[in-house]
């Protein structure tokens, strides 16, 4: 089969993706039309976590994963969804269309963002998906889960397979050993695909909710613009690998947590939703989740503690079942113990590693990350975004300090990539502090 | 001063997306998309360390008879570039790289001339052999 079509093949199986994702998403969102961009990206979501969960099913059960479980476990979303759903309507927006230079500015920003969204596809489509961490850890475990229908802790012995890091959640792995049931043939290079849709999505729920929080259209499409242009997350060597999948996984969690926190509607299914997101596609995820759940709980607000923290915790749960307890394998409690009296001059060592990564390019984008932060104001909606964000690569800066193979090690292969999976949390932040524009 | 933030960080991205080769990922793309998938990911990064020890591997791969236990892969090539395509390769089929032992009922695929003592080839392959325990 050639490249093309397979590709097409592969899109249209990520249409129907979208479509399995509608009910749920329409049931955890309002609808109206300021609120649809938002509701689309969470469809595409919600839709690739209902295609992970089939195929975690036909593992467990021993069916075949493929179309008929799918379409089995969508209807009963949907009947699920349509059943708790109450129907109530965003306001809509004053319909004006704005003058010519109003007009013409749409249509920059919104060739600026489908730029930018063609841009990352080239880069994802290039070859088949190639980067060390695809073929060690992602890929192989949905190339095992597709062609042996087993979890891989049950195939490859640990001894060996260590560097496929068996503690790491298998979200993504299911959703490729999914995509490929559905296309009939295992397919490393269609199955691209996913991470443009993933970062469409992405940009979506980032527009829609700016524009459900009210901040102006000019605003919110820059912020889409920017961060679909924002290489070090939408590169060719982060195509395969968790961060573009769970970048979209922390923004719903952090919109859904913020709303939470605010008593909106529904909000509480969002973020249960989202934290169970997050809490399948990486150990990251599962920090900030708990993390935000015990903030929650300090400031009394149990609805949204439990909706952050259970989904979460009950994901890592699982996932420590499906790799036979597999502990951490980059990390050493040692220094907790016996070697505690490291940790200063390891902290030094991952910070001076830290402050050498970003080189000219990286400074001189933080600066103006932190300028727009000092030009915007105070937006509490906005605000926890950036806590949220700041939390995560506090977490990043610290984690280091416990690597077996050093501070350094760590900082030098993980901490660009970790902190760039939170740009669109920062982007929805400040875009956020200029909702006044 | 947010205007200007917002348009400085949209000439630094814009830059750095300058910096990519878009016009030599259109070629890769034009010329490989009707080939098979694995000519493509010989033709890709992955398999840029040594394109001979892929090719290897797509052969030893083809050649695997059903249920086939594990293969130890024998290679001068070390490292985790190597481990981690052979891995991806094989995958299902357990692989460990040149260990100290072979675990029973494994085969061996040995990249390069040598033909170990004790096993018998199954087949002669691109750059190498698929070897098979000798009867004892």
């Amino acid at each position: 089969m050639t490249f093309w079509a397979a590709a097409a093949a592969v899109g249209a199986i990520l249409i129907a993706v979208f479509l399995a994702g509608l009910a749920p998403a329409g049931a955890l969102l309002r609808s109206g039309s300021r609120g649809s961009a938002e509701r689309a990206g969470w469809s595409l979501l919600l839709g690739a976590a209902l295609l992970a969960l089939q195929t975690a099913l036909g593992l467990l059960f021993g069916f075949a994963p493929g179309w008929i479980p799918f379409l089995l476990v969508a209807v009963f979303a949907a009947l699920v969804s349509l059943a708790g759903r109450r129907r109530t309507l965003d306001p809509e927006p004053s319909g004006s269309s704005g003058n010519a230079a109003v007009r013409w500015r749409r249509w920059i920003l919104t060739a600026a963002v489908v730029a930018g969204i063609a841009l990352y596809s080239l880069r994802a489509l290039t070859e088949p998906m190639w980067s060390n961490d695809f073929l060690a850890i992602w890929g192989l475990k949905g190339k095992v889960m597709y062609l042996a229908r087993t979890f891989p802790s049950r195939l490859l012995p640990e001894a060996l397979y260590g560097f496929s890091h068996p503690e790491y959640p298998l979200g993504l792995p299911l959703c490729f050993a999914g995509l490929a049931s559905l296309l009939g043939r295992w397919d490393d290079h269609a199955l691209a695909l996913l991470f443009p849709a993933l970062q469409i999505a992405t940009l979506s729920v980032l527009f829609g909710w700016l524009r459900r929080r009210e901040v102006s259209w000019a605003v919110a499409a820059s912020a889409a613009a920017l961060l679909a242009w924002f290489e070090p997350l939408y590169s060719g060597f982060l195509t395969g690998l968790a961060e573009v999948p769970l970048a979209a996984a922390l923004l719903l969690f952090g919109t859904a947590y913020s709303d939470s926190l605010e008593g909106e509607t529904r909000a509480g299914g969002r973020l249960a939703a989202a934290s169970l997101l997050t809490g399948f596609l990486k150990n990251e995820g599962i920090l900030l989740a708990v993390a935000s759940g015990l903030a929650a709980a300090l400031r009394r607000r149990w609805t949204t503690a439990a909706a952050a923290l259970i989904p979460a915790t009950a994901a890592a749960a699982v996932g420590r079942l499906a790799s036979r307890g597999a502990s951490l394998r980059d990390f050493d409690s040692v220094f907790l113990g016996p070697r505690a009296g490291d940790l200063p001059s390891r902290f030094g060592e991952t910070v001076r590693a830290a402050l050498a990564e970003p080189g000219l390019w990286g400074w001189a984008t933080l600066g103006c990350l932190v300028l727009l932060f000092l030009a915007g104001r105070r937006t509490p909606f906005a605000d926890r975004l950036l806590v949220l964000a700041g939390v995560c690569f506090a977490a990043y800066l610290v984690a280091p300090v416990f690597a077996v193979r050093g501070p350094s090690w760590l900082v030098e292969t993980t901490l660009a990539r970790t902190s760039a999976a939170l740009a669109p949390l920062v982007a929805g932040g400040l875009a956020g502090r200029f909702r006044s524009l | 001063m947010a205007v200007g933030a917002a348009a400085a960080l949209a000439l630094l991205l814009a830059w750095r997306a300058a910096e990519d080769p878009v016009a030599r990922r259109v070629q890769s793309v034009a010329a490989f998309a009707t080939r098979d998938l694995a000519v493509r990911r010989l033709g890709g990064s992955s398999a840029a360390f040594d394109r001979r020890y892929f090719i290897f591997l797509e052969s030893v791969r083809r050649k695997l008879p059903p249920r086939t236990a594990g293969v130890v892969i024998a290679t001068p090539a070390s490292g985790d570039p190597a481990l981690y395509l052979a891995a991806y390769t094989l995958a299902p089929v357990p692989v460990a790289l040149s260990p100290a032992r072979v675990p029973r009922a494994w085969l061996l695929a040995v990249y390069g001339p040598g033909r170990p003592p004790g096993w018998n080839v199954i087949s002669e392959l691109p750059g190498g052999a698929l070897l098979a325990p000798a009867p004892s």
